[in-house]
C-alpha cells in the first residue's frame, strides 16, 4: 500500500524530526551558503540537499516542514471534515427547511473565491498555524457538506432505511447505525483528499508569509524562500514543491487503499 | 385484521419545488377502500406506477397518509406517531420490491436477518444471534453459511429470500410483499412463491401481494385489488375477476398474461415436477 507508506514515512518523519535532522534548521552558516545537493560537484556531504541562501540545511528545513504539513493535513481535514459531514448528513437527512437552509449557504460560500477568502480570513486572525487551520475549516466544510448531503439524499431512498423504519428504530438509529457506515468510505476519500489539499493551502499561505512565523521552517516558506535564487539554486524550491507532490498524491493512495482494504462491498 | 377506509395519499412533488416555497402535491393514491380478513391473501395489481409501492408503503406507515384511515387489528394507524408506532410494527412487516436496495449493503447477512430481533431486545447475546440467523435462513432454503456474507456476494433470489427471512423474524401476522417476484426467472419465481405459501400456512400470515404479473397473483391469492392511476378499478374473488372482469383495465391485464389459457394451477404443476425430479 504506496499510500499508507507515504503517511507513515511522513508521521515518521514528523515525529522524530529534531533527532533525525542533521542540522538546526534554523541554524545559519554564511560560509556554507548555496551548497548544492550531494550528486552535484562542490557538495558538502554534511549537507544532503544542500544549503540556502543563509546557508541553512535544506534537508533539516524540509523536515521540520514536514511535522507543520502534517499537522495541517490532519488537523485541518479532521475538523473540516467533522463541520461538513455533520451539517450535511442533518441537511441530507431531514431535508425541508433544514436542506434548503443549508443548500443556501452553501450556495453563498461557494460564491467567494476560496484562495482570496483564506488569505482575508488568515490577514483577520493574524498569521499563525491556527489561523490556517481555521482558515481551511471555514471554507472547505462546504466540499463535504455538498457530497455528504447528497449521498445521504441517496441512501435514503434506498428500501435498507424504509426497512430500518418498519422494525421500529429511531431517527437517530438510522442515520448512525444505518445511512452513517454507507457514507463512510466516501468520507475516508474526501478526507484523504481534504488532507493533500489542506498541505497545497498551508503552502500557498506560507507562500505568502501568513503560516507560521516567518523563519520556521514550512515547505512553502521554503518554496517562497527559493524563489528568490531559482537561476542560482533551483534545488531550493525544487525539494519543498516535489514533497508537496508526493505528500498530496500519498494521501490520495492513502484513501483509495483504505477504502479498498476496508470496505466490504468494494472488497470482492 | 386490516381495513383501509377512503385511503389518500398526496406526496409533494420535489421536482416542481422552487427556493423556499413548499413543493407542490401530487396525488398518488385516491379514495381507497378495502380490507383484508386474517389468514387471507390479496393480490394487489397494476402496471407500473399505479400506486402499488406506494399503497404498501402506506399501510407500513412508511408514508403518513393525507386522508382515509387504515385501521389494523382494531388500532386505527393512520396517523399514530412514531413512538406510538413501535410496539405495533413488529406485527406488520414488508418484503420490499428491490433486493438490491433492500439489504443494508455494508451490514453482513446475518446480521440483517437478526436486526430486527435486536431492535425488539428479543436477542441480546450475539453468539444466540448467529446460530438464529443461521435457522432463519435455513427455513427460506438458504445455505447457513451465508449468515457471514454481504449483501452484493448474492444472487438476486437468494437475496430477495433474505428479505423474506429478515420480515418473518419477528413472526408478524401481517406481511406485505412488493413484486418479490419480478426480477426472477421463472423458476426461481416458482421458489419463491412455494416458500411464501408455505411460510403462510405455518406461520398463518396474513398476506398482501404485490405484482404487475396477473399470473403470480392467481397462483397465490385469494382475492385481487386491481389499481390503476392510483385508484381501485376493480376486486374481488381471484376466480371472479379472471372470469368476467368488469372494467376493460382488468381485461387488458388479463389478455397481457403471457399464456392466458395455461392452468391457474401452474405453480402446482411446478412443484410436482421439482418433486419428481427431486
Ligand atoms: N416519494 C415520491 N414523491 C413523489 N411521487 C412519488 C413518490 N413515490 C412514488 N411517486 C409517484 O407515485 C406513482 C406511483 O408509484 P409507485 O407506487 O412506485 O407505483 P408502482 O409500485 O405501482 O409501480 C408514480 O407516478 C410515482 O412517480
Ligand atoms: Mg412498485
Amino acid at each position: 500500500m504506496l499510500g499508507l507508506g507515504v503517511f507513515l514515512l511522513m508521521a515518521l518523519t514528523a515525529m522524530t524530526g529534531s533527532w533525525l535532522a542533521p542540522h538546526d534548521p534554523l541554524e545559519q552558516d554564511l560560509l556554507n551558503s548555496f551548497l548544492p545537493p550531494f550528486w552535484v560537484a562542490g557538495a558538502d556531504p554534511a549537507f544532503l540537499l544542500g544549503t540556502d541562501n543563509l546557508g541553512r540545511d535544506v534537508l533539516s528545513r524540509l523536515i521540520y516542514g514536514t511535522r507543520v504539513a502534517l499537522m495541517v493535513a490532519v488537523i485541518a481535514a479532521t475538523l473540516t471534515g467533522m463541520l461538513g459531514t455533520t451539517v450535511g448528513l442533518l441537511a441530507g437527512f431531514f431535508g425541508g427547511w433544514v436542506d434548503t437552509l443549508v443548500s443556501r449557504m452553501v450556495d453563498i460560500w461557494m460564491a467567494f473565491p476560496a484562495v482570496l477568502l483564506s488569505i482575508v480570513l488568515v490577514a483577520v486572525i493574524g498569521a499563525g498555524l491556527h489561523a490556517v487551520i481555521i482558515a481551511i475549516i471555514v471554507i472547505d466544510w462546504t466540499r463535504f457538506c455538498r457530497v455528504v448531503r447528497a449521498e445521504t439524499m441517496v441512501q435514503c431512498q434506498q428500501d435498507y432505511v424504509a426497512s430500518a423504519v418498519t422494525i421500529g428504530l429511531s431517527r437517530r438509529r438510522r442515520l448512525f447505525v444505518e445511512i452513517l457506515p454507507n457514507i463512510l468510505p466516501l468520507l475516508i476519500s474526501l478526507l484523504t483528499l481534504e488532507m493533500g489539499i489542506a498541505v497545497v493551502v498551508e503552502a500557498i499561505l506560507s507562500y505568502v508569509g501568513l503560516s507560521v512565523a516567518s523563519d520556521a521552517a514550512t515547505w512553502g516558506g521554503l518554496i517562497q524562500e527559493g524563489r528568490l535564487y531559482v537561476n542560482q539554486a533551483p534545488w531550493l524550491m525544487v525539494f519543498p514543491i516535489a514533497c508537496i507532490i508526493v505528500a498530496v498524491l500519498g494521501f490520495n493512495a492513502l484513501g483509495d487503499g483504505l477504502r479498498s482494504a476496508f470496505d466490504p462491498v468494494l472488497r470482492r | 385484521m386490516l381495513e383501509v377506509t377512503g385511503l389518500e395519499l398526496a406526496l409533494p412533488d420535489l421536482s416542481a419545488k422552487r427556493g423556499f416555497a413548499r413543493a407542490p402535491l401530487v396525488s398518488i393514491l385516491r379514495n381507497l377502500s378495502f380490507c383484508v380478513n386474517q389468514g387471507e391473501s390479496v393480490g394487489v395489481v397494476g402496471q407500473s406506477g399505479s400506486g402499488k409501492t406506494s399503497l404498501g408503503r402506506t399501510l407500513m406507515r412508511l408514508n403518513e397518509p393525507t386522508s382515509g384511515r387504515i385501521v389494523f387489528d382494531g388500532v386505527d394507524i393512520s396517523h399514530l406517531q412514531e413512538a406510538e408506532l413501535r410496539p405495533l410494527r413488529r406485527r406488520f412487516q414488508m418484503i420490499f420490491q428491490d433486493p438490491q436496495s433492500s439489504l443494508n449493503p455494508r451490514r453482513r447477512i446475518g446480521q440483517s436477518i437478526i436486526q430486527p430481533l435486536m431492535a425488539y431486545g428479543m436477542l441480546t447475546n450475539p453468539q444466540q444471534g448467529w446460530q438464529r440467523s443461521e435457522e432463519l435462513l435455513e427455513r427460506v432454503g438458504l445455505e447457513p453459511m451465508l449468515s457471514r456474507r454481504y449483501p452484493h456476494e448474492l444472487s438476486g433470489g437468494q437475496r430477495q429470500r433474505v428479505g423474506i427471512a429478515r420480515a418473518i423474524s419477528l413472526e408478524p401476522e401481517f406481511v406485505v410483499a412488493d413484486e418479490i417476484v419480478s426480477g426472477l426467472d421463472v423458476s426461481s419465481q416458482a421458489q419463491i412463491l412455494r416458500l411464501l405459501r408455505r411460510l403462510q400456512s405455518e406461520l398463518g400470515l396474513t398476506l398482501v401481494f404485490i405484482s404487475h404479473d396477473l399470473s403470480v397473483v392467481r397462483a397465490v391469492c385469494d382475492r385481487v385489488i386491481v389499481m390503476s392511476h392510483g385508484e381501485i378499478v376493480e376486486s374481488g374473488s381471484c376466480a371472479e375477476v379472471f372470469s368476467h372482469a368488469n372494467h376493460w383495465y382488468t381485461r387488458e391485464l388479463i389478455s397481457a398474461i403471457p399464456l392466458p389459457d395455461v392452468d391457474e394451477k401452474w405453480l402446482n404443476d411446478i412443484d410436482a415436477q421439482d418433486n419428481k425430479v427431486g
